[in-house]
């Protein structure tokens, strides 16, 4: 979708047009999705997020500032419902984590040699990242797993950059440790 | 400046200004464990830059759409009620809706204490009767009294008269 359709689709959205909005969610559903899953790990989870997401969306459709992308705004509100179900779940999960991390560990170890694939990476650094507090792995995903410049982080996370940096570096320090604790990172081949 | 130092400038490398990377890698060059710890750290920011291209879909994108677009209809059939309150969303009319039931209270909390105030015998005694109107129930009774009192008796029926002669005859016999 090139920018002008996209800006011609939202003006329809806004003045209430559910066919245009139709068009918008299935251009950013998957996207949307892949961020919130980033988040909880969770697929029923993940899924009620991104309804509930765009659900606010449509609500608050007529508030949209072409300024501001689409796409930014939707971090906004999948990051904000991600985090309120986080900081909900916070303890209850590091209780759960502490149950799984020994069968993990058990995996790894017994895999010492075994060739390093994409699914088995993304699963350690999701394991990593359930680990970080709330803010921290927010700030992870949206910088390192989605790759956003730090001021996009900001505004999306309503943070100071000095914040954001500081999680950031905690966030790093700990994800590292553990990728180094699974895997021996001398002998980890970049494919 | 000592290694501790660095190490945030380390993990946080692509943050920094040229000026601050030049530090770190000034820092890097004779420090040994500091450059390894930097390599560690670009290595696994690689990998965890692989991760990030993994994007994860749903089972079924086409039924989540479809989730989707029927909880939005559900809430367009949005309530009069909801529209209404819609209007409350304002911050402007939620304080001035506030500010007024704050003044209502504030006049209903004066009003009552300055009832109490009034002593009930002073009260009475120091009423002024206003002129005006007064209903006196007297003006209007005496009317139907006078009237009763000028107006003959009622002539005793024919009936009635044969009865009591009657009865006052079986009294004697």
């Amino acid at each position: 979708m090139t920018a002008q359709v996209e800006q011609e689709v939202i003006r329809k959205a806004m003045a209430g047009n559910t066919d245009a909005f139709r068009v918008i969610v299935d251009h950013y559903q998957s996207f949307a999705y892949a961020v919130s899953f980033r988040f909880l790990c969770q697929a029923e989870e993940a899924e009620d997020i991104v309804q509930e997401a765009f659900i606010r969306l449509w609500k608050n459709m007529h508030k949209y500032r072409p300024e501001i992308k689409l796409s930014t705004w939707l971090y906004r509100i999948i990051t904000n419902l991600c985090l309120d179900f986080l900081k909900s779940t916070y303890a209850k999960q590091q209780k759960n984590l502490r149950d799984v991390q020994t069968e993990y560990m058990l995996k790894s170890n017994d895999r010492a040699d075994a060739e390093l694939n994409a699914k088995e990476l993304n699963e350690q650094i999701q394991h990593a990242a359930a680990e970080l507090t709330p803010k921290q792995k927010a700030v992870f995903i949206l910088r390192d797993l989605e790759g956003l410049p730090v001021e996009e982080v900001c505004s999306i996370l309503s943070m100071s950059p000095g914040n954001v940096k500081s999680n950031l570096y905690y966030a790093r320090q700990h994800v590292n440790t553990r990728l180094k604790k699974y895997y021996q990172m001398d002998k980890i081949t970049i494919l | 400046m000592k290694c501790k130092e660095f190490e945030e400038g380390i993990y946080l490398y692509e943050e920094l200004t040229g000026s601050e990377k030049a530090l770190v890698d000034n820092h890097r060059s004779h420090c040994e464990a500091c450059n390894k710890l930097a390599e560690q750290v670009i290595q696994s920011g690689i990998l965890i830059k692989r991760a990030g291209l993994l994007k994860t879909e749903a089972k079924n994108p086409h039924q989540l759409t479809l989730r989707i677009m029927n909880s939005i209809a559900k809430e367009k059939e949005v309530s009069v009620l909801d529209y209404l309150a819609s209007y409350f969303d304002n911050l402007f009319i939620r304080y001035a809706f506030g500010m007024a039931s704050l003044l209502l209270v504030v006049f209903f909390l004066y009003e009552q204490q300055s009832i109490d105030r009034v002593d009930p015998i002073t009260k009475i005694t120091n009423t002024e009767v206003k002129p005006g109107p007064v209903l006196d129930m007297n003006v209007f009774l005496n009317h139907y009294r006078n009237q009763r009192v000028k107006k003959d008796p009622v002539p005793i029926s024919k009936y009635a008269y044969y009865k009591s002669v009657r009865s006052l005859k079986t009294y004697n016999q």
